[in-house]
């Protein structure tokens, strides 16, 4: 099976401290793996390298192969590796139907366009109201993001994140905050996302990575702990001392 | 070059205490005050009237310039700048853009469009010989007082218990807050007392800075500029910076004339561009 | 959900309101743009050259919403372009080249250069770095300008510029009519520009950028290069303003760089309201009939005034006087939404 996303001693210091401690990674195309760790594992960090927010201080990133380790984060974004966040990162004066739009737009890489017409690309268009109905935001399309209710906005945060045409989709936290049934919601959208579309979930509630993941990753104190089937890693007496033990706990 | 050396650093030394409430105010309250100037304004207009009305003593009239300028701060303090801490650094220009225009008018309105001078006490234009060329005391009165204050200045956020609040305040508003440290009112009196040495900068400085109403806009730069290269929340950073850009700007007001202002607003871009995180870091 | 025809209408309804700048607001704002000035011709033609200005301007700060309404760019040194696009127009008719249209390009066309190169310093900072080095641009060209008196006139300005008519027929007139209908093709073309690129895709783009920069970059979305651009044609649209002062007036001095001249735009916006195009308009209407008002009293006044506005306006309506009609647009929408649903 071909590699997705794959890293090499990938290292990041914040002055004394290290926050990712050469991680080589590789999640095989189609995958449905999850990243887990205790509070201030690294798990942010490493998701900001991959996409390109942050630099590292040394280690190498591939998607699908070729070395994206220089790319700035809009060219890794368009070659389809894309993440959702946490924390609400969204376009409060933009109304859905539009943020999926530019969505649709930058993954294409034609937002420069200051003299074509939104309104004449029926086509995109089509395709962005189509993204709003599977994840059921359609009614709410003309609505600006800042009105919408919170499970609506992490709906969005997800339907941006598909529009993007992922090949790797890092969801970080997706159910965050959010109601017992907007979660279900949630999961069932990215369950039926097909499988040419490989998944990383970076989560905290186990519940929902042993349902989903079909691999997991433990990250502790910026390194790769542990990397199994969910039987595998949960049966992992480390992985018990660094979740159960609760003495690590990294600032960071 | 002597000559040069010593005006320079007189002249940054009240460059350092018109700017420090600046920087202060920058990095404690995240607070850009454009209108700064004018309360060093006021002080200078505070000399002027006191002398040319009231026959007061120069030497009286600078703690004098000192306490309107403080008190006056305070007042807007309490009034105008509480409501803005929270707002992003374009409405807080805007504002403040907007109390240097009120200010402008106000100056011109009340005490004419004209430069304005005092005539110094004898004692102060008495001049003592130095290696190849000679001081006189206002300028050496000016270094005094300036070093005295930023010493003081530096010792007063080290070592004493409201410097200390004062940093904490800095690191976190929220964690201080806690801690049962007054915010409001530290940043309220922070304030006032920036405002104090501005007005004193203003009221020693006439013969160096000129006075008149465009006096709040003209220097806007200057302020800048020592926090741009001074940082924010330190005595020191706005310190060594001020000494440095007064040598220079004498150096290049001197030496090359056809310059003019240009330079120091064209290094004031460069720095800018090449350490905007660096330089306000703490700013935000 | 239970009647899939009224979920049909109102989605159709909100479809119109999902692109935030519709485009039928845009061409509402060109109509009020020709029948406002137009109107003030028919009834008030003693006032053209007070018109004229009123265009100018509001050119101008629609050239600053480009940069800070839809890109988000703080500047507090637009004058520089703006002064570029003048001190262009006025020294290619000085040297002989009267030709109007021309000139006039040729003055969008440097100042859009001189926007572009002066937007890479703009890139790194944030918005406190950007408002200094706007600021300190500023000041570097009105300094250079004030020293290069051979080429500037310095402090005397240019003086005795002379244009040729427009496109061979219409003469520059004592009454400034030709001045004021070349004002208002300009800017309607201008507006025209503006309402097209604010529903584009680079439109859409830069209104994300401004909202949320980190996620527009993480959906594939060249931040810098849309911040270049847009900055580029804001430094341009300026110098098309400048550029028409300068023929219009036929004087150019050095204050069209001042720093008095950039707080003035940014006043003007955010009177108005920065963002939807309607506010840079409204915003160079309302400040120039209030500088004529409070002026003709005392110039002290006026710089007061200013000020009191500035003050005003931050602590009490920051979003403009735009701002402020959408709110209570949007309040008597919800009023009136109030009272028919009971029926429906």
């Amino acid at each position: 099976m071909s590699t997705a996303l794959a890293t090499e001693a990938l290292a990041r210091r914040f002055g004394g401290l290290v926050a990712v401690d050469e991680v080589t990674l590789r999640l095989r195309a189609g995958e449905r793996a999850a990243l887990i760790g205790p509070n201030g594992a690294g798990k942010t960090t490493l998701v900001n390298l991959l996409t390109g927010t942050i630099a590292p201080s040394s280690g190498r990133i591939f998607l699908e192969g070729r070395d994206v380790t220089a790319l700035p984060a809009h060219r890794r974004a368009r070659a389809g590796l894309v993440r959702t966040f946490q924390i609400r990162q969204l376009f409060d004066p933009l109304t859905p139907l539009e943020a999926v739009m530019l969505a649709l737009l930058a993954a294409r890489g034609r937002s420069l366009a200051p003299f074509r017409r939104l309104r004449r690309e029926e086509a995109l268009l089509e395709e962005a109201r189509a993204v709003l109905r599977s994840v059921g935001l359609e009614g709410l399309r003309g609505e600006p993001t800042r009105t919408l209710p919170y499970g609506a906005q992490r709906l969005l945060e997800l339907a941006l994140a598909l529009a993007g045409r992922p090949k790797v989709l890092l969801l970080d936290e997706p159910a965050a905050g959010v109601l017992r049934e907007e979660s279900r919601e949630i999961l069932q959208t990215i369950a039926r996302l097909p499988r040419s579309v490989t998944v990383l979930l970076i989560e905290h509630d186990m519940d929902l990575v042993f349902r989903f993941a079909e691999r997991i990753l433990v990250m502790v104190q910026g390194r790769i702990l542990a990397d199994g089937s969910p039987r595998e890693v949960a049966g992992d007496p480390r992985v018990r001392a660094a979740y159960l033990g609760g003495s690590i706990d990294v600032g960071g | 070059m002597t000559t040069v050396l010593l005006d320079g650093i007189a002249y940054g030394m009240i460059l350092f205490l018109m700017a420090v409430g600046l920087s202060v105010t920058m990095g404690l309250m995240n607070l850009v005050n454009l209108a700064h100037g004018a309360f060093a304004m006021l002080g200078g207009y505070v000399t002027v009237v006191s002398i040319e009305r009231f026959g007061i003593s120069y030497f009286l009239c600078l703690p004098l310039a000192f306490l309107v300028a403080a008190i006056f701060g305070l007042v807007l303090e309490r009034l105008l700048y509480r409501r803005i801490y929270e707002r992003d650094h374009l409405d807080q220009v805007t504002f403040t853009i907007g109390l240097v225009f009120m200010a402008i008018a106000s100056a011109d309105w009340l005490m004419g469009a004209q430069q304005r001078l005092v005539e110094l006490p004898e004692l102060l234009r008495m001049r003592i010989p130095i290696l190849d060329t000679s001081l006189s005391l206002y300028r050496l009165l000016v270094i005094g007082v300036c070093a005295v204050l930023a010493l003081a200045l530096q010792l007063l956020l080290v070592r004493t218990r409201l410097g200390m609040q004062l940093r904490a305040a800095v690191d976190d508003r929220r964690v201080a807050r806690g801690l049962g440290i007054p915010v409001p009112r530290i940043f309220a009196a922070v304030f006032a007392f920036g405002c104090g040495l501005a007005g004193l900068a203003g009221a020693l400085g006439i013969e160096v800075l000129g006075l008149d109403p465009s006096f709040p806009l003209r220097w806007i730069v200057y302020f800048l500029l020592v926090v741009a290269v001074g940082g924010t929340g330190t005595v020191s950073g706005p310190f060594f910076a001020s000494l440095l850009l007064g040598i220079a700007d004498v150096a290049i007001r001197y030496w090359l004339p056809e310059l003019g202002a240009f330079a120091i607003y064209a290094v004031m871009v460069v720095v800018l561009v090449l350490r905007p995180h660096g330089l306000f870091a703490r700013a935000g | 959900m239970a009647d899939e025809r009224t979920a049909e209408i109102a989605v159709s309804g909100a479809e119109d309101r999902a692109f935030g700048l519709a485009e039928p607001a845009g061409i509402g704002l060109l109509w009020a743009i020709a029948l406002g000035a137009l109107g003030t011709a028919w009834f008030f033609p003693l006032h053209l050259a007070l018109a004229a200005d009123i265009l100018i301007l509001a050119l101008f700060a629609l050239s600053l919403d480009l940069v800070l309404g839809f890109a988000g760019i703080v500047s507090l040194g637009h004058a520089a372009f703006f002064g570029t696009g003048a001190y262009v127009a006025g020294l290619l008719a000085l040297a002989g080249w009267r030709e109007p249209l021309s000139g006039l390009l040729a003055a969008g066309v440097v100042a859009g250069l001189l926007g572009l190169v002066a937007s890479f310093l703009l890139l790194r900072g944030r918005d406190l770095s950007r408002l200094m080095v706007t600021l300190g641009l500023g000041m570097m060209l009105h300094e250079a300008a004030n020293k290069a008196a051979w080429l500037t006139g310095g402090a005397d300005g240019l003086q005795g510029i002379r244009i040729d008519p427009i496109a061979g027929l219409f003469a520059f007139d004592l009454f400034g009519r030709t001045a004021f209908f070349y004002s208002l093709s300009v800017t309607l073309l201008a507006v025209a520009l503006l309402v097209r690129l604010a529903t584009s895709p680079f439109g859409l783009a830069l209104r994300a950028i401004r909202a949320n920069a980190l996620r527009a970059r993480l959906l594939g979305i060249d931040v810098e290069r849309h911040l270049v651009i847009a900055h580029g044609l804001g430094a341009g649209l300026a110098g098309i303003a400048g550029g028409l002062l300068a023929q219009t007036t036929q004087f150019v001095s050095l204050d069209v760089l001042a720093f008095q001249r950039s707080a003035e735009v940014l006043l003007v916006l955010l009177l108005g309201g920065a963002g939807n195009l309607w506010g840079a308009v409204v915003g160079a209407v309302v400040f120039k009939l209030a500088h004529e008002t409070l002026a003709s009293i005392t110039v002290h006044y006026w710089t007061f005034w200013l000020g009191a506005m500035l003050v005003v306006l931050v602590l009490f309506a920051s979003d403009g006087m735009t701002g402020l009609a959408r709110q209570l647009a949007h309040r008597m929408r919800r009023r009136a939404g109030a009272r028919r649903a009971p029926g429906s």
